[in-house]
């Protein structure tokens, strides 16, 4: 399985700066923590759009790090906002797995 | 807390809501004939300074790491002010005037679209960048209409911002030799 994160473009900027890199991280996962408490949030009150919006972020934010695969996941789940609950909360789940690979990655990167 | 955040005085819009009222954004003439005499003061002062004159750019975006992310990037050659929301970027253009904009399209509030109209309605040489997760056609539309000067698909990296800087530098060094012509 290949690793959750690329940093290639993220290490262009912090230049091997590591507690830049390590402030970089605290803040992408603050920025994520709070787009997955807005995912599910929109799959419990069923507002569609909240839950676009949500995915939307958190699909800017994976990408931006280089999280490749759950910014795939995000994408998927934006273009599909309209899809039942029961359906949201499968990709919700498949978001919060590969965001779990994401953390423990980050936080061997960081040690 | 976020350090790269200069907000300033402007009231932050909770991240998530939807509220937006056009008439925040809203100027009286003099108000706007005021600031088009202070744009047009400071584009001259900076068109009289030259290279010598460090940047100033404006990030718009409100997720917290892609702002760290671009902070970092843009203070290597600029100085940075950056917010959360398309009310408070529209207040710190109106006090700071910064010679880029970077803005996110969807914002808390109001959209990255409509500060980059307002910017545009009371300073058509704003040079504005769009940044944005979705390169879908009603985006670059939304853009072209606001004859923005720059678009940048997720994810962005050093050199993609890098090239937008580089291109403003061009047209701003065609844009002076105008002036002097």
């Amino acid at each position: 399985m290949s690793a959750p994160v690329d940093l290639t473009s993220l290490r262009e900027i912090t230049a091997g700066d590591a507690a830049l890199e390590r402030e970089l991280f605290a803040a992408f996962l603050e920025s994520a923590d709070a787009c997955l408490a807005g995912l599910k949030a929109g799959c419990e009150t069923g507002r569609d759009d909240a839950w676009r919006k949500q995915a939307h972020a958190l699909k800017g934010t994976c990408l931006n790090l280089g999280a490749m695969e759950l910014g795939q996941l995000c994408k998927n789940a934006q273009e599909n906002f309209q899809q039942p609950a029961d359906k949201k909360r499968d990709m919700l789940i498949a978001i919060e797995s590969e965001f779990a690979r994401v953390k423990e990655f980050l936080e061997k990167a960081a040690a | 807390m976020d350090p790269t955040q200069t907000s300033g005085d402007a009231d932050i819009i909770p991240n998530g809501t939807s509220h937006f009222e056009d008439a925040e954004f809203a100027l009286t003439p003099e108000q706007i004939a005021a600031h088009q005499r202070q744009l047009a003061h400071h584009r001259k002062a900076m068109a009289q300074a030259g290279n010598r004159a460090r940047l100033h750019a404006l990030i718009v975006e409100d997720q917290l790491f892609s702002r760290n992310l671009l902070y970092q990037v843009l203070n290597q050659s600029c100085a940075v002010s950056s917010c959360a929301t398309a009310l408070d970027g529209w207040k710190i253009y109106l006090r700071e005037m910064p010679d880029v904009a970077f803005l996110d399209i969807e914002l808390p509030g109001a959209s990255g679209h409509v500060l980059a109209e307002k910017i545009k309605h009371i300073d058509p040489n704003a040079y504005i960048v769009m940044v944005t997760g979705n390169q879908d056609v009603n985006n670059i539309q939304m853009a072209k209409i606001n004859h923005v000067d720059g678009f940048i698909v997720k994810p962005f990296n050093k050199q993609k911002i890098d090239d937008c800087i580089s291109r403003y530098m061009q047209s701003r060094k065609s844009s002076n030799s105008g002036h002097a012509a």
